[in-house]
């Protein structure tokens, strides 16, 4: 009974440290610092970064999010979106409507002190004229280290590779949109996975115990 | 008086009053000499200074010279340092709006000058450091500074323009001369100072100048930042890069579009994995124009990606790349996008030829007037191969796109499209049967001609002779004397008698006389009338009524030309107008008759008569122009006249137009085959006759038909092409097809090289021609990623990065469209489809290396090159911000077309989601 007991509970433990991770995922870091970042459509469920297919309607509205971190004291950092083969916003088929800026033009942060971990959430959305309706529009995002003016290192890479549909999002309106409550940073845990699991265990203690 | 002359004189002689002793007179000599020989040495040793003075101004000069060319040269690597410093991390976008880049970097140079020069000025030039051993040159350090050069604004640079020579191609290359700004010229205003440090004036500042220390910075970073811009410039816009993508993008789908129409495949005329490769070719071209050099890399990865992409080749073996590798250029072969993809995609060898000439058949538009197509019949496969058929009723071009994408996302798939049931034309029916009409026609009039000097008799009046007059003539009787006939068989001409009747007509009239007898009785005297009224009585005789011919079988130009008119052609069973005489006595010469006799002269009742006809003549007129139609056909359009020798679609109407019209005009004769509807110069029959007309009016009505189709063909394309290209896109209809005609489409289409590893030169002419000189540069290229793909990735730390934006639209739908809609009055030539190509990305690094360049040294390897980088990076300065270096990218947008011959496949995009696009799936 109570090797059963200490086994489930070695389970239960096992899925609550693990259970959010995939063994694959890795974040993607250099020598100052960490960066990753996350792509939803509704600022609640969250894909895991680069997401190689996203269909968009012209007007539809999506949700990136990243987490910043120093390894080391940081001289200077910035973050910054940008829609791949433009030079503008203007230019862009997409637009940003909430968040801390940054889109075709860094946002930089000061004086970072080592293991200064930042997450930032943005609102974008397909501009309802989006120039590139019918076609492939890859995003993406980057974000630079300085130790000091001469010692930098960056990471880059695509948040999503979206195909914008020629067609208007049926939620479109020419304000910014509803600006839903989207304040959650982290990722839901997968829970499902451990009370299946202790619900399994309770069952056969009662099991046995009725035997 | 003499004696005391001689007296006086010889006194004076004698006197020695004034005599100076001779010792006296020596010192004086001595004393006077040594002045002399002291003021001559003072002289002397003036002039020994002055000598000495000169020798030491000349020292100072030299000291001086020694001085600017040591701090030029350090000017120089000062400089050096700067702008080794701004191409590694160049601002592009400054974050303080209110500076322009250009003035950041030039900033940041300075800036560096600045230190460098003044850790020198101070290291070198104080605490008389720099010496000759007589004399030391010091510079000056301000009052409350530190530091000699106390501001930036004390440094600047003026640009040394240089002209540049290099290989390229007109329109699809850069400019083969121009002048770009090659390097900087960089003053400062130095103040010094020059000390003495020996003899006795040690010690003491002789002089202060101000001097000028003037370098050029030998290092290309202008040019390289120059090129760079140009480079920026030939891949964004309607540029070089935009001429290369539009001729090769037609190439290929012209090519493609051929061979799908002709066997069915490929399904898809465009491919967005296909230009990926035709793209990156016209970066990698474009910068070898540039800059005469590529990344040897990015050669060996496009050849690769070809490979895959173009001859689906899979991860070939890299030393058949190599065989395009010639000397200083790789040579690509455009046929590799057009047939060798086209027939590679449609699983054929790659070097099939493929027929693209639209085979275009004038027997179309001679169909128009004869045939309605009431039906088109649409073929369709299954998945598992069973053959499905759907007829469309009276169906417009939308109706026919429409049912094709219906059929399509049913997972069907198109085969192709043909006429279905097919009814005579009524409209020409009816022109036939009125063309028979008018030359059945004949125009009569009536003629009268009465004595004109008819006979009268007067009634007998005898006893009395006194005439009272008469009363008007009226009307007794006609006696009809002799009728006319037409006349012989030839000589029924116009203005002949086709009938007549001759009368005599009686007329009489009441004449009164009187008599009057005088009686005398004495005085009184009586007169005696006595009236009597006779009858008078007059004969008009031969009053000629005719029946007269104006004019017969009058159509357009010709009339009165038929042989033996008015007399029934038994052989060929044609009245030959001969009923309208009696149609015409019928209905005008008999009832009008009396009238005529009594009263008519001249010309009157003038009608068209129609004639009686045969169906024969209406059967023959149609099956004549059935045997031109057959005729028509069998025109041979000039296959010469396709897509590879005229890709402009307008131009390739217009040489198939006048090739076809030409043929035409040469056969028209022989259409209208006159001989065999005449007997000598006149028409067999009247019915013989309309045959013809109808035939005539089919021919010339067949070559307006021509250019008017042919005109409507071009504004319809041109029509279509302008509405494909968007508003914004920045070129315009006639771009394209400038682009397509010109030099470009020579240059490119049979084989293109890109080159690298090539010289360029430069050269600078100073105005005055004092300072000329020559230089040959050669550049390295270094871009990341080599090659840009949209399909594939570059793993980061198990991200992904995409390079590339692809939007390529079917702008007519997966089976194009008519060029004309096939309706009953417009034929169906050509089916024309045009694709909207749109690409953008950026490359995440391009590095220009001046491999050629002057030192800048490097203590690990000694020489490390002028380098310019473009990056997104943000620079920082003192930890600040102060502007960001972005991504060299590019934007194309542009058409390409399909023209094929009319019926059949069609051509366009029809495999898949009709939502052509990602292109994720596409075979």
């Amino acid at each position: 009974m109570r090797k059963f007991l200490i086994v489930v509970l070695s389970i239960c433990i096992f899925v609550l440290i693990f259970g959010d991770c995939s063994f694959a995922y890795e974040t993607p870091e250099c020598d100052y610092g960490t960066f990753d970042a996350w792509y939803s459509k509704d600022g609640f469920e969250w894909q895991n970064t680069t997401v190689d297919h996203a269909e968009l309607k012209c007007g539809e509205p999506f949700y990136v999010r990243a987490t910043i971190s120093a390894k080391i004291n940081l001289q200077y950092a910035s973050i910054e979106i940008w829609e791949v083969g433009e030079s503008s916003s203007e230019e862009s088929s997409f637009e940003m409507l909430e968040g801390i800026g940054g889109f075709f033009d860094s946002v930089p942060f000061y004086n970072l002190l080592k293991g200064n971990v930042s997450t930032y959430v943005w609102k974008m959305r397909v501009k309802s004229d989006a120039k590139w309706a019918g076609g492939t529009a890859p995003l993406n995002i980057r974000a630079q280290f300085n130790k000091n003016d001469d010692e930098d290192d960056e990471i880059s890479f695509s948040v999503i590779n979206a195909y914008i549909l020629d067609e208007l999002w049926e939620g479109y309106t020419e304000d910014n949109g509803n600006s839903s409550d989207n304040n959650d940073t982290n990722g839901t845990p997968g829970f499902e996975l451990l009370f299946t699991l202790i619900a399994i265990a309770v069952f056969l203690i009662w099991k046995r115990k009725k035997e | 008086m003499g004696d005391e002359k001689m007296k006086t004189w010889g006194s004076f002689l004698k006197d020695d009053r004034a005599r100076i002793p001779f010792s006296v007179i020596g010192i004086f000599l001595i004393l006077g000499s040594s002045f002399t020989t002291v003021y001559v040495t003072q002289l002397e040793m003036q002039k020994a200074i002055e000598i000495s003075s000169t020798l030491d101004f000349n020292e100072i000069e030299n000291l001086l010279r020694y001085a600017e060319a040591d701090l030029a040269t350090a000017l120089n690597i000062a400089g050096m340092k700067g702008l080794k410093e701004i191409g590694k991390k160049p601002v592009i976008q400054p974050e303080d709006p209110s500076f322009s880049a250009d003035e950041i970097n030039c900033n940041r140079v300075k800036d560096i000058i600045l230190d460098e020069l003044n850790i020198y000025l101070t290291g070198n030039y104080l605490y008389d450091s720099f010496n000759d051993g007589r004399y030391a040159i010091n510079v000056v350090i301000p009052e409350d500074e530190d530091y000699p050069i106390t501001s930036l604004d004390n440094i600047t640079f003026s640009d040394l323009e240089m002209d540049m020579e290099r290989f390229t191609i007109p329109l699809i290359g850069p400019e083969a001369e121009k002048s770009h700004k090659t390097y900087w010229v960089a003053e400062v205003p130095v103040n010094i100072e020059i000390k003495k440090l020996d003899g006795a004036s040690e010690g003491k500042i002789v002089t202060t100048r101000r001097i000028t220390v003037s370098s050029v910075i030998t290092s290309r970073y202008p040019l390289l930042k120059s090129l760079v811009d140009e480079y920026n410039d030939t891949i964004n816009g309607i540029k070089p890069l935009w001429t290369f993508t539009t001729v090769l993008s037609n190439v290929y789908s012209l090519a493609r579009g051929y061979k799908h129409y002709s066997s069915g495949k490929p399904l898809n005329v465009v491919d967005n994995k296909h230009l990926s490769p035709l793209v990156n070719g016209g970066l990698l071209f474009e910068g070898g124009l540039v800059f005469g050099s590529v990344d040897p890399l990015s050669i060996v990865e496009f050849a690769v990606e070809c490979g895959k992409a173009l001859k689906n080749s899979g991860d070939q073996p890299l030393t058949n790349m190599f065989n395009g590798m010639d000397g200083d250029e790789f040579i690509v072969d455009p046929s590799d996008f057009s047939k060798g993809i086209a027939n590679l995609d449609a699983g054929d060898d790659e070097n099939t030829s493929i027929d693209d000439s639209p085979h275009i058949n004038i027997s179309e538009i001679a169909e128009i007037p004869l045939y309605n197509y009431t039906s088109i019949i649409l073929h369709f496969v299954d998945i598992i191969g069973n053959h499905v058929s759907v007829e469309l009723v009276d169906a417009n071009e939308d109706d026919i796109k429409n049912k094709v994408e219906e059929y399509i996302n049913l997972g069907y798939g198109f085969v192709n499209i043909e006429k279905g049931a097919l009814e005579q034309n009524q409209t020409t029916l009816d022109r036939i049967n009125n063309i028979i009409s008018i030359v059945y026609t004949v125009e009569i009039r009536t003629d009268v001609k009465r004595d004109t000097y008819p006979t009268v008799t007067y009634g007998n009046h005898t006893g009395y002779t006194i005439d009272n007059g008469t009363e008007p003539w009226t009307f007794d009787y006609y006696e009809f004397k002799d009728a006319i006939d037409k006349p012989p068989k030839d000589l029924v001409v116009q203005g002949c008698t086709l009938y007549g009747e001759i009368y005599d007509v009686h007329w009489t009239r009441q004449h009164h006389w009187s008599d009057k007898t005088v009686e005398t009785s004495g005085n009184t005297t009586w007169v005696n009338w006595t009236h009597f009224t006779t009858i008078d009585s007059k004969i008009e005789e031969d009053v000629t009524i005719r029946v007269i011919l104006n004019h017969y079988s009058e159509y357009e130009s010709t009339k009165n030309d038929v042989k033996d008119v008015f007399y029934r052609n038994d052989s060929l069973n044609d009245e030959n107008l001969v009923d309208t005489i009696q149609k015409y006595k019928d209905d005008v010469f008999n009832p009008n008759l009396g009238e005529l006799i009594k009263t008519g002269n001249g010309s009157s009742n003038a009608e068209n008569i129609y004639g009686d006809f045969y169906d024969w003549v209406e059967t023959e007129s149609w099956n004549a122009l059935t045997e031109i139609l057959g005729l028509i056909g069998d025109i041979k359009q000039d296959p010469s006249i396709n897509s590879t020798n005229y890709p402009n679609p307008i131009e390739l109407m217009t040489a198939a137009k006048n090739d076809l019209l030409a043929k035409y005009t040469n056969n028209i004769s022989m259409y209208l085959n006159k001989s065999a509807y005449q007997n000598g110069s006149l028409f067999s029959s009247v019915g013989t006759k309309a045959v013809y007309c109808v035939r005539e009016w089919y021919v010339y009505k067949i070559k307006d038909d021509i250019e008017n189709v042919f005109s409507n063909i071009e504004s319809k394309i041109d029509e279509q092409i302008e509405n494909a290209i968007p508003s914004d896109a920045g070129f315009s209809a006639q771009d394209v097809k400038d682009t397509l005609s010109g030099e470009a489409m020579d240059a490119l289409k049979n084989q293109f090289a890109i080159p690298f590893g090539l010289d360029i030169n430069l050269t600078h002419n100073d105005d005055d021609g004092a300072f000329q000189w020559s230089e040959t540069i050669r550049l390295a290229i270094d871009q990341y990623p080599n090659y840009l793909d949209p399909f594939k990735e570059v793993e980061f730390e198990g991200k992904k990065e995409y390079w590339l934006g692809v939007k390529n639209l079917c702008m007519l739908g997966p089976t194009g469209i008519p060029i004309l809609p096939p309706t009953p009055v417009t034929p169906w030539i050509v089916t024309l489809n045009i694709w909207l190509i749109d690409v953008h990305g950026e490359y995440a690094q391009f590095k220009v290396i001046d491999s050629s360049d002057e030192t800048l040294f490097n203590p690990l390897f000694g020489h490390e090159p002028q380098i310019y980088v473009r990056e997104k990076k943000d620079v920082i300065v003192n930890g600040l911000k102060i502007g960001s270096n972005n991504r060299i990218n590019f934007d194309v947008t542009t058409v390409a077309f399909g023209v094929v011959p009319s019926w059949g496949m069609m051509v366009g995009d029809i495999e898949g989601d009709i939502d052509e696009a990602h292109g994720l799936g596409h075979s």
